[in-house]
């Protein structure tokens, strides 16, 4: 077998193209031909510095891709659903509010006008006792024209 | 199953190998990228044209390379060839053997050169097998040619790499 031959069965094991059958014999040709391990081992070195070479994918690319393939009619959903509770809080908050203003004002207006009221019913109470006290007199004079005692 | 998850299955799989194989393709960072992001976004839109995982490598690359191979068309300097990184961005890494991390750094620096001065069929198959983990029947498909000129090609890509690296590797 001429080294051509041997170093393309090295390439084809390295490439996981070589079949079962040829490893074996492959390993038995390494272990007497020192060209063949010499390759063999050049190309080992090789693969290594290859990795050795091999740079990290980029972030900011990585980030580009990933918004990119972010599906639109996903998109949208999404935000409207993580905002449209908070909204619907707000709203009833308000409300709430609103209502509880609304019977603030109430109260107020009826203890005003409970306190108008009571005014007007201390006054009129003061003015029927003074009326009282303006009659004159009444002097009650006891009377003996009783007729069973004539 | 979900598409996006399928998409981000096979996109976290692929991507490190992918942008590996357009970055030593083109020699350029911003190009690479720009590709790579073409060709995630197309493949996301056409995954369900694409049956199995095996078809999806050999889509990605497919694809990969008509964006190259377009882009030096636009370009018109497929010939030229780029030195894609500079040595000294090469950082050394801290709390390391200076001297083994600077052997390592040689042999990037001069595996890079070397990449970057191999004939463009033969660094386009060297790559694709590298980086792809295709098979040669794929490569070939891929590149339209006979598998076993990807065989030849790749072979003589190895040995020249072999060839002019050497004292590095040693």
């Amino acid at each position: 077998m001429s080294n051509n031959d041997i170093y393309e069965k090295i390439d084809s094991w390295y490439d996981g193209e070589l079949d079962r059958k040829d490893e074996a014999n492959l390993f038995a040709l390494l272990s007497v031909d020192e060209n063949a391990r010499d390759y063999f081992q050049q190309l080992s070195k090789l693969k290594n510095g290859l990795g050795q070479i091999e740079e990290d994918f980029p972030d900011a690319l990585d980030e580009r891709i990933l918004r990119s393939t972010q599906p639109a009619d996903r998109s949208i959903p999404v935000t409207y659903k993580s905002s449209f509770q908070p909204y619907l809080g707000y709203a009833f908050s308000i409300v709430f509010a609103l209502i509880a203003l609304f019977f603030y004002m109430e109260i107020r207006s009826y203890r005003t006008n409970l306190e108008n009221i009571s005014v007007k019913v201390k006054e009129q109470d003061q003015t029927i006792k003074m009326m009282f006290n303006a009659y004159p007199t009444i002097v009650v004079k006891p009377g003996l024209n009783n007729p069973s005692e004539q | 199953m979900d598409s996006t998850l399928d998409f981000t299955i096979c996109y976290n799989r692929y991507k490190k190998k992918l942008f590996n194989f357009v970055l030593r393709m083109t020699g350029d960072r911003m190009t690479s990228e720009d590709i790579v992001q073409t060709v995630f976004l197309r493949f996301f839109r056409n995954m369900g044209n694409i049956r199995n995982s095996s078809s999806v490598v050999f889509w990605l690359y497919k694809s990969a390379r008509n964006e190259i191979y377009t882009h030096f068309r636009t370009k018109k300097r497929f010939s030229e060839k780029h030195v894609s990184d500079d040595v000294s961005e090469l950082n050394l890494k801290s709390g390391g053997n200076a001297e083994t991390e600077f052997i390592k750094n040689e042999l990037r620096e001069a595996l890079m050169t070397q990449i970057n001065l191999l004939p463009d069929d033969q660094k386009e198959v060297f790559l694709l097998k590298e980086y792809s983990d295709l098979s040669y029947e794929e490569i070939a498909s891929i590149c339209e040619i006979e598998t076993s000129l990807v065989k030849s090609r790749l072979y003589s890509a190895r040995q020249r790499l072999i060839k002019k690296i050497q004292p590095d590797l040693n």
